[in-house]
């Protein structure tokens, strides 16, 4: 096992840049998810550490040493694809022993990691198969299995649970998180979900456009989200975020006017926001609650139910939509005029810039 | 099960057969009609050609021609240009393929544009200055004469290279983690990946080669070094004016067997063949 660290890394491909400046440091033994929308760069990133892509400028560094120049195969990396890029004219036997054989370990030894890596995914009777006699979940454990038996200082896996479907997907979550304690091993983890990135990460890394957003654990990113971006990409169902305007301040409040004239109070870091600046607040959707005397006013559009918890989808005054999740077996009709109050938790303010201005928690008064 | 047919759809299907039934059967009668005939006495030819059941029976016309000292050694011949040009342009063709499809190098794309050029190229327009070129060599009436012009086969590279193409690239850079050098890769993962690919361009090389007629014809003079189409050609006017017809025709169904059989063992390649260079 080994620790990563990216040191300024760039990566252009003529003269466009998709990776700017990234730094970063993962833990020896760590989970580190890369997450971000479509073209964030994340996989590309991934590559960069697997030395399946070139850097353009900065310093790669696994275990401490730097890998920039090193081939792919010399770094002591294992990659799980997407697609799972098993050898499909071999069996799984032969597809988990091809990285051992290249470098000669001997007979003996590989038979001892398959069955092993075998017994932890439960492959052992799959074997003698042939890839495409076996289902999706199981192709993608045969793909996690040859990354087992190479025992690398890295695992890494790009977007791995992308082609499974839903169920097979929250298992083989589980299956990955359950590996990482077992092998106590140095993962990285790119998805575009953000669910996945919750639930598996001992630290997430959001990416924008090639730039790291925010660095942090899931909750802490949740609660304390650095900007707009973060805390629109992490949360099911997505924040809410309404325009306002600062009507007036006094110490760490300020006093928020909406477009339906509607003013809501909020704590932000002293001097951050002055009346007659523009601000946008979020609020989370598992915050909202339905009150008579609540102080947003709007018409429910749709209402989803869940069960457990029930979606309200509604209109406010300025035409803005706004997500609430109820846990109410009786949500409000379709078309009906409620009005929505805020319960407690963190009410998160952005300035101008997209920057949060919020007051961290620790330092309410 | 599926539903059956009623109406309109059921006689679409009919007329569809009835048409595949006659052009199957224009397809098919000639080579009946010659089948049959290499089965008949050469009196008996004498008098009509017609008739599609071989009556009064012989073999005499295949025994006539197995009997002639140079077949047997033509159809050595024939093998030994068929099976080289395969196996060589199996050889150039997916390394050549690989290379346009996975590898970087200098003037890839003009490279790529001269050999794609070559397509257009018709092969009697280079008889002239590749005749000379073996005779100055020395080489002419020799097996590696007869193959030599046909290894480089621009749709042979194109065939393999839009095939290596297809193969995800996830599966070299999983290959190329998996400790594998650019040889091991290419020997085995990305070969034994293209077997379809490669028995289908093999099939079609063999085909190409054992009906190959114009440069045999040119570069084997010597009769020791004929091919079995140039042979038969040779001794067919012959045949006609001494022995008959039936000779004639056994001499076309002897020549054509290695092909039929090819065609009836490897059918599922050819067709998936066809599909693949259409499909592209």
């Amino acid at each position: 096992m080994a620790e990563v660290a990216l040191r300024g890394v760039s990566k252009s491909y003529g003269n466009v840049d998709v990776i700017h400046d990234v730094s970063l440091d993962v833990g020896q033994g760590e989970f580190v998810v890369f997450v971000g929308p479509s073209g964030c760069g994340k996989s590309t990133l991934m590559r960069m550490i697997a030395g399946l892509e070139e850097v353009t400028r900065g310093d790669v560094l696994i275990g401490g040493e730097r890998v920039n120049d090193t081939a792919a195969r010399d770094r002591g990396v294992a990659m799980v694809f997407q697609n799972y890029a098993l050898y499909p004219h071999m069996s799984v036997r032969d597809n988990m022993a091809f990285g051992l054989r290249n470098i000669g370990t001997p007979r003996p030894e590989i038979d001892s990691r398959i069955a092993k890596a075998a017994e932890i995914l439960q492959l052992d009777r799959y074997l003698d198969r042939k890839p495409r006699a076996m289902s999706g979940g199981q192709r993608q454990r045969v793909a996690i299995g040859r990354a087992i038996v190479r025992e690398p200082k890295v695992f890494l896996f790009d977007e791995p649970l992308s082609n499974l479907d839903a169920n097979l997907r929250v298992q083989m979550r589980t299956e990955i998180a359950r590996l990482h304690h077992r092998l106590d091993a140095t993962m990285i983890y790119v998805t575009h979900d953000q669910t996945e990135a919750m639930t598996m990460a001992d630290r997430i890394v959001v990416l924008r456009a090639g730039v790291i957003e925010q660095v942090g654990a899931p909750l802490d990113l949740y609660e304390r989200p650095a900007n707009m971006f973060v805390a629109g990409f992490l949360g099911a169902p997505k924040i809410n975020f309404i325009k306002g305007r600062v009507a007036a301040s006094q110490g760490n409040e300020i006093l928020v006017e909406l477009a339906g004239g509607t003013r809501l109070s909020a704590l932000v870091r002293p001097g951050t926001a002055n009346p007659g600046d523009a601000v946008t607040l979020g609020l989370r959707p598992e915050m909202l609650q339905i009150a008579l005397d609540g102080p947003l006013p709007g018409r429910v559009e749709v209402v989803e139910q869940l069960g457990a918890v029930q979606l309200v989808y509604a209109t406010l005054a300025d035409g803005t939509t706004m997500v609430a999740e109820l846990r109410d077996r009786r949500p409000p009709a379709v078309g009906a005029d409620v009005r929505f109050a805020l319960g407690p938790g963190i009410r998160h303010v952005f300035d101008a810039r997209e920057l949060s201005i919020t007051l961290p928690e620790g330092d309410h008064q | 099960m599926t539903a059956a047919r009623t109406g309109w759809a059921l006689w679409g299907d009919r007329l569809l057969l009835a048409i595949t039934i006659i052009v199957a059967a224009l397809w098919l009668l000639p080579v009946i009609w010659v089948v049959t005939m290499s089965l008949k006495p050469n009196a008996e030819l004498m008098r009509s050609t017609w008739g599609f059941i071989p009556y009064p029976f012989t073999i005499e016309n295949y025994t006539n021609l197995i009997q002639l000292a140079t077949v047997p050694r033509w159809l050595v011949n024939s093998l030994i240009v068929a099976i080289g040009m395969t196996l060589l342009v199996l050889t150039v063709s997916s390394l050549a393929g690989y290379a346009f499809a996975r590898l970087q190098f200098p003037f890839k794309r003009t490279i790529f544009a001269l050999m794609i050029a070559g397509l257009m190229i018709p092969e009697q327009a280079v008889f002239l200055p590749l005749h000379q070129m073996f005779a100055d060599w020395g080489i002419h009436n020799t097996h590696a004469a007869l193959v030599m012009p046909r290894v480089a086969v621009p749709i042979g590279v194109f065939l393999m290279m839009q095939f290596f193409r297809a193969v995800p690239r996830e599966l070299e850079e999983a290959a190329e983690l998996d400790h594998a050098s650019r040889f091991t890769i290419f020997f085995r993962i990305m070969l034994p990946l293209s077997v379809p690919a490669l028995t289908t361009l093999g099939l079609f090389t063999f085909i190409h080669a054992w009906n190959d007629f114009l440069w045999p014809l040119v570069s084997a003079t010597d009769a020791d070094m004929y091919t079995v189409t140039v042979g038969l050609a040779s001794i067919q006017g012959n045949f006609a004016m001494s022995e008959g017809l039936g000779s004639v025709m056994a001499s076309a169904v002897f020549a054509s067997l290695p092909i039929v059989l090819l065609f009836l063992i490897f059918q599922r390649f050819i067709v998936a063949g066809v599909a693949m260079s259409a499909g592209k």
